[in-house]
């Protein structure tokens, strides 16, 4: 099921520019391909003229072989993620999961047991009769993307899915994706502007300046071989601000071990080699309730100081 | 939120306690005498009489026909505005086309204009002197000082409410439930019914609330096309006023008081609605 984009074009205004000019590229089928650009460079664009969201001005969408420019969203069999989730708060987590199946007037008894499967592979059974207002952010994106895979849709398309989550969220979330992605093997579609995100998951990379493609590769391709100076440009800014957090927005969870604990009175001292050395202290009834010692790995947030153990 | 907002008034409250007592006093005074000291006189002069002439008053034949009115008007107006309000709110919220700013701002014309000019309107439209009033009257079809100039008065009066407070709502919502809906295969028609109503119902209700308080208690622009009709073309608003100018004061005041009560239970249900949908 691969998608190819063939010169799409759209404009929000007759006067200004195009948000999108003239992409083209091909994701291929059964891979994770990213759409890596700075804020504002028209990815988002593309991918929900992908989804059948916006028209295209001109250009084509091929699905799996088939085109599919005028067919209607409903009609594309593409999954989608939204940054800010997208559910239905007035609804519970069943029937948010639920509703594409309803839609589709599959018997009830079904979509139950199909909901049951979903709960199950995001992790969240037992929290289906919640409303997603009762959900964390990482919850509720997980059933987003349960909501978007109950109608098993030809390709999956997330727009920057973890962008309103914090940077540990993101990181279990992310991980998450890979192994949901090594299981299904659904072709993806993944807007970001974190360099390190797409580098991290996506097999092909389509870096997206100004509205047009600005490059087409691997990864390693991109990193070795920046085709023009503004793809260069872009990737050594988007490196040196993952490397250089300032302040806790830009803040990075750091994983690491444990070489030292220290105790004084009901204080801990952790020290976590991250690899550079880094210096928690917390109480130490929370420290052993995470029941770790010396040479566990852990995760560290630099700006908070929170301490958490990694791999459960 | 709210406690966050509370020690923020806290710390920048600078004043003595002497000019805060004075301030709370002066507010105090003033809401006495304009609003609880007026609230208590319509119930007050409603059963100076006693209960016996109070219950008279409302089941005279004179009132309880403008009841019947009165609730038949608010039965026609509110529907058809609740179905105007949220296409109007739908179209602008959901569309960008030619004209949509002056739509926008032709919604609120009918708060913004005097009652009376809107009723006179009606009477220039469709009075016998009017464009279309004598074309409508050859073929038996009578509007102003009738019930249909009562109605149409009503809906122009009372057309902002909903449309106003559901595309206020709409608006700080945006769109991304209903582009998951249709992501998911849902029509338009599905997408409106379980999400985009669903997520107004609020507001919705707010201005319906709203709209109906209005429609059962406007006066200016349903007395300009009435032309107090007894018995035909009298609401409940006509009918104190006239009560009240034949010297008959307890009536005035008792069928007042119905109108009064409804007031009452709008705020209570606005209250209501309010602390839901902050929830």
């Amino acid at each position: 099921m691969s998608v190819v984009a063939e010169r799409l074009t759209k404009r929000f205004h007759p006067n200004a520019a195009p948000a999108v000019c003239e992409v083209s590229f091909e994701a291929p089928s059964g891979a994770i391909t990213a759409l890596l650009g700075p804020s504002g460079a028209g990815k988002s664009t593309v991918l929900r003229l992908i989804a059948g969201l916006e028209r295209p001005d001109e250009g084509r969408v091929v699905i799996d072989g088939g085109d599919v420019t005028r067919r209607a969203v409903q009609k594309r069999g593409v999954g989608f993620v939204f940054q800010s989730y997208g559910l239905f708060d007035h609804m519970s987590v069943r029937q948010n999961i639920g509703f594409g199946l309803s839609v589709r007037r599959i018997k009830r008894g079904e979509i139950d047991q199909r909901v049951n499967e979903l709960l199950s592979l995001i992790q969240l059974e037992g929290y289906g009769d919640r409303r997603p207002g009762q959900l964390s952010g990482g919850q509720r994106q997980r059933v987003a993307f349960a909501r978007a895979l109950a109608v098993s849709p030809k390709i999956l398309l997330l727009d920057e899915p973890f962008g309103a989550l914090d940077a540990k969220v993101r990181v279990e979330l992310r991980d998450w994706l890979e192994r949901l992605h090594a299981e299904t093997r659904i072709t993806t579609l993944l807007v970001t502007h974190d360099q390190e995100e797409a580098f991290a998951v996506a097999e092909r990379v389509v870096i997206i300046l100004k509205g047009r493609a600005a490059q087409v590769g691997s990864p390693a391709e991109v990193t070795a071989a920046p085709a023009s100076k503004p793809v260069a440009d872009f990737l050594v800014y988007a490196r040196a601000r993952a490397e250089a957090p300032i302040g806790p927005l830009s803040a990075r969870v750091a994983s690491g071990t444990i070489v030292g604990v220290s105790r004084t009175g009901d204080r801990v001292l952790v020290t976590v080699e991250a690899p550079r050395r880094l210096e928690v202290e917390l109480p130490a009834s929370r420290f052993e309730a995470m029941r770790v010692g010396e040479g566990d790995s852990v995760e560290v947030d630099p700006s908070t100081g929170e301490l958490s153990p990694r791999g459960r | 939120m709210a406690r966050s907002g509370r020690r923020a008034s806290e710390r920048v409250v600078t004043e003595s306690p002497g000019v805060r007592r004075l301030l709370i006093g002066a507010a105090m005074v003033f809401l006495t005498l304009f609003l609880f000291a007026p609230l208590a006189a319509v119930f007050v002069n409603a059963f100076r009489a006693g209960a016996g002439a109070y219950a008279a008053a409302v089941a005279d034949p004179g009132t309880r026909e403008a009841i019947g009115l009165t609730l038949l008007v608010a039965a026609i107006v509110v529907p058809l505005n609740l179905v105007f309000g949220l296409a109007a709110a739908w179209l602008i919220a959901k569309f960008s086309f030619r004209g949509k700013g002056a739509m926008v701002t032709l919604i609120d014309l009918p708060f913004s204009i005097s009652p009376v000019i809107a009723g006179l309107v009606f009477v220039l439209l469709f009075g016998r002197q009017g464009t279309l009033g004598p074309w409508l009257l050859e073929r038996g079809v009578q509007i102003v000082f009738a019930v249909p100039g009562i109605v149409l008065a009503t809906l122009f009066v009372t057309l902002p409410f909903v449309a106003r407070e559901v595309l206020a709502q709409m608006q700080t919502q945006g769109s991304e439930e209903e582009e998951a809906a249709l992501t998911l295969g849902a029509g338009g028609w599905r997408m409106f019914w379980s999400i985009t109503l669903p997520k107004v119902r609020w507001s919705l209700l707010y201005g319906i609330v709203l709209c109906n308080a209005r429609a059962m208690g406007e006066f200016g622009a349903v007395s300009v096309v009435s032309g107090l009709i007894r018995g035909e073309t009298i609401t409940v608003p006509l009918q104190v006023e006239i009560l009240y100018n034949e010297y008959q004061f307890v009536a005035a005041f008792a069928v007042a008081s119905l109108l009064t009560l409804l007031a009452l239970l709008t705020l209570a249900a606005r209250r209501f609605v309010e602390a839901r949908s902050a929830r």
